[in-house]
């Protein structure tokens, strides 16, 4: 019982913290600071639910491009007034419940991870009688799919002209407070005897199906609410550049989430937040590499692409020391850190 | 038998494309028993666990499990019925702790739905401190308490196994299948295993059937024994009858051992 106290009021200083560093941010911080503190967030977000389709439930999807342009859709025609839409869809005048719809920025949110959810579900039935690589394959078509039919739908959509002016309603509190609910979400979760069930599913799904386990309900809803997730992340991302358009969400973007999720820890919380907040700083310290240098009298000139091949020389020397990324399956918990005789409990 | 039986094979064939790995099978298991399945290697034996746990349709004929018709219901249903099994090459789930293990296997019992752990409904977090204390009683049973929370794969050989036959436990079953529980054993664990799996019947209240390589774990706990040999039964009996029946010397040591045997 003190213990559960003591995490509990360890869990409201690190929240607090947080939100004071919010509140000093926005004052102190330069806006590319403030972007880059942004994408954390949102990165983590999207970290984390994939994670729960692909490292907790070991579904190997490749479809989270496809729920995040979901979600993005969704709270672009949410957030957006009906004059925008009006003058801004030039190919297809927009049609007529998407040109009146509105709503206030968390509701349009959460509608985006549903719609997400909603297609999911729609998606998962068949496709997740796959498994391993052919379910990789099937979710990669099924997101290029989503992709292709955003381009054609010019009258709900704007087509391969994307939308444009999103209010940029996704500040800091906005993304680190869905940050905070996606993680809680994600503990709370995992370390049930639901999220066991999970695991067990990764682990042995004929031993897990002989213990009395639904496995196909549960990998629906495993990849149900990673959508979920996939679909607010999306629709912060949206919110956050203000522009979308459907060459945005191809692969690309998918295999971004992926290298978050991997690179972190398949099947670790903490190693999804740790492991975008890593990359994503990493990704921007690293444009120093493309800007002049001059040593002495030597001036070597910026190579513009030059960060991606020394990222990529990184990604390749994690993957070749240290496989299961920075953090393995170990989480950071409270009782990880103040009593290290006892092991298990809440991850923070 | 004059018990009641709790599960009967009739006339069970399983064919894969050409092959007939189990051919007319009719056995009926008394409730409360302890008995065996024996063969030589690819006799069938795991065949029929698998039609019974539902992981295979019969090709024809029915299982029958207390009165209830459960052929070709899938493995979870099966498992919610009452019946559990280990497995002959140990399946763990490797990854998580022996606790975690042992309550995967009550999650079958529990009426709390997935979306109430986010949320922490009272009745969720009083359902998962419940199953948190019955696990750690099922593996106090079994001599396994000191190492719940260490992850399953570090455990040694026997630990593992009787950490699945904890699991399976777990689910409350009516009806538990231990395929060669005893393989991999020491010789003292063996003698332990036995009195262990009369202990289980006893204070769990389960009918066991199993399938061993080990005769003496055999013919010491098993009431009853049925023989299985290229898919067909060739005998079936109690431990003293099985013994001496000259079919089953035929398929274990070969024709010309039958009369070695006899004399």
């Amino acid at each position: 019982m003190n213990r559960k106290t003591r995490n509990l009021a360890l869990t409201g200083i690190a929240i607090a913290l947080l939100a004071f560093f919010i509140w000093w941010a926005q004052g102190n911080l330069d806006g590319y600071k403030i972007q880059v503190t942004n994408l954390v967030a949102v990165n983590a977000i999207l970290a984390l639910s994939l994670n729960l389709i692909y490292g907790f439930t070991g579904m190997f999807s490749l479809g989270h491009a496809g729920f995040m342009a979901l979600g993005a859709y969704v709270n672009a025609l949410l957030t957006l007034t009906q004059d925008q839409k009006t003058t801004m869809w030039i190919l297809d005048p927009i049609a007529w419940p998407f040109s009146v719809m509105h709503a206030p920025f968390f509701l349009s949110v959460v509608c985006a991870g549903l719609v997400a959810a909603f297609v999911a579900l729609l998606i998962a039935i068949p496709v997740l009688r796959l498994g391993g690589d052919y379910l990789g394959i099937a979710t990669l078509g099924f997101a290029e799919i989503i992709r292709v039919v955003l381009t054609n739908l010019s009258s709900i959509t704007n087509g391969a002209l994307g939308i444009k002016g999103i209010p940029g309603h996704a500040n800091l509190w906005w993304n680190y407070g869905w940050f905070l609910i996606t993680l809680f979400f994600m503990i709370r979760l995992i370390n049930s005897n639901f999220g066991s069930v999970l695991k067990a599913i990764r682990d042995d799904e004929i031993a897990a199906k002989n213990m009395g386990i639904n496995t196909f309900f549960y990998k629906v809803v495993s990849f149900t609410v990673g959508a979920f997730f996939a679909g607010v992340g999306g629709a912060l991302m949206g919110s956050l550049t203000t522009t979308i358009d459907p060459k945005m969400f191809s692969f690309a973007l998918t295999f971004n989430v992926l290298m978050f999720t991997v690179a972190g820890g398949l099947g670790s919380i903490t190693g999804s937040v740790i492991g975008s907040i890593v990359i994503t700083v990493l990704l921007e310290w690293l444009r120093i590499v493309e800007n002049p240098v001059t040593i002495g009298s030597f001036e070597i000139p910026g190579i513009p692409g030059m960060r991606m091949v020394l990222f990529s020389l990184a990604l390749i020397l994690i993957i070749l020391f240290r496989r299961e990324g920075i953090m393995g399956m170990k989480e950071i918990t409270w009782d990880g850190i103040f009593d290290r005789s006892k092991r298990g409990g809440k991850s923070e | 038998m004059t018990n009641s039986s709790i599960l009967t094979l009739d006339k069970v064939t399983m064919r894969f494309g050409g092959i007939t790995a189990v051919k007319d099978l009719s056995i009926d298991i008394p409730k409360g028993a302890i008995v065996g399945l024996i063969g030589p290697n690819g006799a069938g034996k795991t065949t029929v666990f698998n039609v019974i746990t539902g992981f295979y349709k019969a090709t024809e004929g029915h299982v029958l499990f207390d009165g209830r018709d459960i052929t070709g219901v899938p493995p979870h249903l099966v498992c919610r019925a009452g019946i559990s099994r280990t497995f002959q090459n140990i399946r763990l789930f490797s990854t998580e702790t022996v606790l975690q293990n042992v309550m995967v296997g009550c999650h079958v019992r529990r009426s709390a739905k997935w979306w109430m752990a986010p949320i922490g409904l009272p009745s969720f977090t009083r359902e998962e401190k419940a199953i948190r204390e019955r696990s750690m009683e099922l593996l106090a049973s079994l001599r396994l308490d000191s190492v719940a929370d260490e992850v399953s794969s570090s455990l040694p050989y026997g630990a593992q196994r009787r950490l699945e036959i904890a699991r399976a436990l777990a689910t409350r079953p009516k009806f538990l299948l231990l395929d060669e529980p005893a393989a991999g054993m020491n010789p003292q664990e063996t003698q332990e295993l036995m009195g262990f799996i009369r202990e289980i019947r006893d204070r769990f209240d389960v009918t066991i059937l199993l399938i061993e390589h080990d005769m003496k774990v055999v013919m010491g706990v098993c009431e009853y024994i049925w023989v299985l040999d290229y898919g067909e039964k060739i005998a079936e009996g109690s431990p003293e009858v099985i013994q001496s029946d000259r079919r089953v010397i035929a398929a274990y040591l070969g024709e010309e051992f039958v009369h070695h045997a006899e004399n």
